[in-house]
């Protein structure tokens, strides 16, 4: 992945907003934001209002965030495995699975971004990880489920898709079958991966085919 | 009063068939095929010229013409005879016999033809052939008699017998030409009609083809797509807000359930 990231620098960088076909939301509010702001506009939400919000030291971030032990290691290695194999084709994304219990006025879009900002980066590989890193934080207690992507990932993903997902997968996640809830997950972010990718080969050709028009028509000029 | 009337018919009557037979203003067309204004022709040899000119006529459609003139015409005789057969509405193939009272070198007898029959040339040729050849033979038969009248009487049989036979082989080649042409165009119109099926049917395949081409090609994108590997998404300049260093939070929550019971069951 290191290395992946490496060479992914010495091409172009694009902006996100050229790809992205979500809103940004405030993880406070949930006000939709037009520009990225260091503040909320409206309720002047912060990344220090989340530290207060979560006073405690924020677990790693591995594939599996889990202290109640849904996922035994048996589940662990399917579910690797089927990761392993979303891998060969998405080197870049990570996923990770957090299965929670939290109070019930807990916002968990609030705190998946939390998770995601305040868990502890101890190396290089990580830092290069947590960008692409795709977090499904499951309330189990409370009956919820949210996704949260790093800011690398972002731009590629629809909510609604993920959303969706959710929604289909609802049966398992119901009956607390977070493992087949997860395999599925894996196959459905597959999905919504392949078209985030198809979207951003259709936007970079069609910069190319707008840019090869603009050099054409300095030279004639 | 009699001898009076007998001496201006014998006196004018030459004097009209002399004056009417011109070549571009000949007389109309006598019905019975024979033009005798002098009645040099004997009674009896005019019925069994008209006899046998009418069977050419009624049986083979040759239409045969006697033209017995005073003096000898100015036009030469083919061109004469051409002349009269197409005046006097001769058909396809004709006859014509030319006598000149008193001149040796009469009769002289013709023969001819429309331009063309419409069949192949070789045909054409070789009918052409067919017909000079009987007319060298009508003349050599006729020429035989001693007798100017016997060899008009002759030659007109003679020519009648020739023309009517080559009329019976005309009308077969015909029917043969109509045939060949017949299956010709039956062999035409089964090109063509071919040709009509093999262009509806590509106007059919051809964009059944495509269309087949574009589904395949488009399945084939598609599993590329599902089966691709290793792609790397574009870098982006990350949106960074809040103050937070490596994500923005997303927008997505669902609810699945209701709160886990004191039984650990959950309510839909």
């Amino acid at each position: 992945m290191g290395k992946d990231v490496t060479d992914s620098r010495k091409r172009k960088v694009y902006r996100a907003k050229s790809f992205a076909v979500s809103a940004m939301a405030c993880p406070g509010c949930h006000v939709t934001l037009t520009e990225a702001a260091t503040e909320c506009a409206r309720c002047g939400y912060s990344g220090s209002h989340t530290v207060a919000r979560f006073p405690y030291e924020a677990p790693a971030m591995g594939r599996f965030i889990d202290p109640q032990g849904h996922f035994s290691e048996d589940d662990r290695m399917r579910i690797g495995k089927s990761l392993a194999e979303l891998a060969k084709k998405f080197p870049q994304p990570r996923i990770c699975f957090s299965v929670v219990d939290l109070d019930e006025e807990t916002d968990l879009r609030e705190f998946g971004f939390w998770m995601m900002n305040a868990s502890p980066v101890p190396d290089q590989n990580e830092a290069e990880w947590r960008p692409w890193t795709i977090l499904l934080v499951i309330d189990d207690i409370n009956g919820r489920a949210s996704v949260t992507p790093g800011y690398a990932i972002e731009p590629f993903l629809d909510d609604e898709a993920w959303a969706d997902l959710i929604r289909k997968e609802q049966m398992h996640f119901f009956g607390r079958d977070y493992v087949n809830a997860a395999l599925n997950f894996i196959q459905g972010a597959g999905m919504i991966l392949n078209q985030g990718a198809s979207r951003a080969e259709r936007k970079i050709r069609g910069n190319r085919a707008v840019g090869s028009r603009k050099q054409r028509k300095e030279k004639r000029s | 009063m009699r001898l009076l009337i007998l001496f201006f018919v014998s006196f004018l009557s030459p004097l009209v068939g002399r004056e009417s037979f011109e070549l571009g203003n000949l007389p109309p067309a006598p019905n019975s095929g024979v033009y005798d204004p002098e009645q040099w022709l004997t009674a009896q040899a005019r019925v069994e010229i008209e006899e046998s000119m009418s069977r050419a006529r009624l049986k083979w459609k040759t239409q045969v013409f006697l033209v017995v003139l005073p003096e000898r015409p100015e036009a030469d005789g083919d061109v004469l005879a051409r002349a009269i057969a197409e005046g006097w509405g001769a058909g396809r193939l004709w006859g014509v016999a030319i006598h000149v009272v008193g001149d040796p070198e009469f009769p002289a007898f013709y023969a001819g033809r429309k331009d063309s029959f419409g069949w192949p040339e070789s045909k054409e040729n070789e009918f052409t052939a067919d017909l000079n050849e009987a007319l060298a033979d009508v003349t050599g038969r006729a020429m035989r008699e001693g007798d100017h009248r016997l060899q008009v009487q002759t030659g007109i049989h003679e020519l009648s017998g020739e023309l009517g036979y080559l009329g019976i082989m005309m009308s077969r080649i015909d029917r043969l030409h109509d045939k060949a042409r017949g299956e010709g165009v039956k062999v035409y119109r089964k090109k063509q009609s071919n040709a009509r099926f093999i262009k509806r049917l590509l106007l059919v395949l051809v964009p059944l083809a495509l269309l087949v081409v574009g589904i395949v090609i488009s399945r084939i994108r598609k599993k590329r797509k599902e089966t691709r590997v290793d792609f790397y998404f574009p870098e982006t300049s990350p949106r960074r807000r809040f103050r937070a260093p490596w994500s923005g939070g997303g927008d997505v929550i669902v609810k699945f359930g209701s709160r886990i019971q004191k039984d650990g069951s959950r309510k839909g």
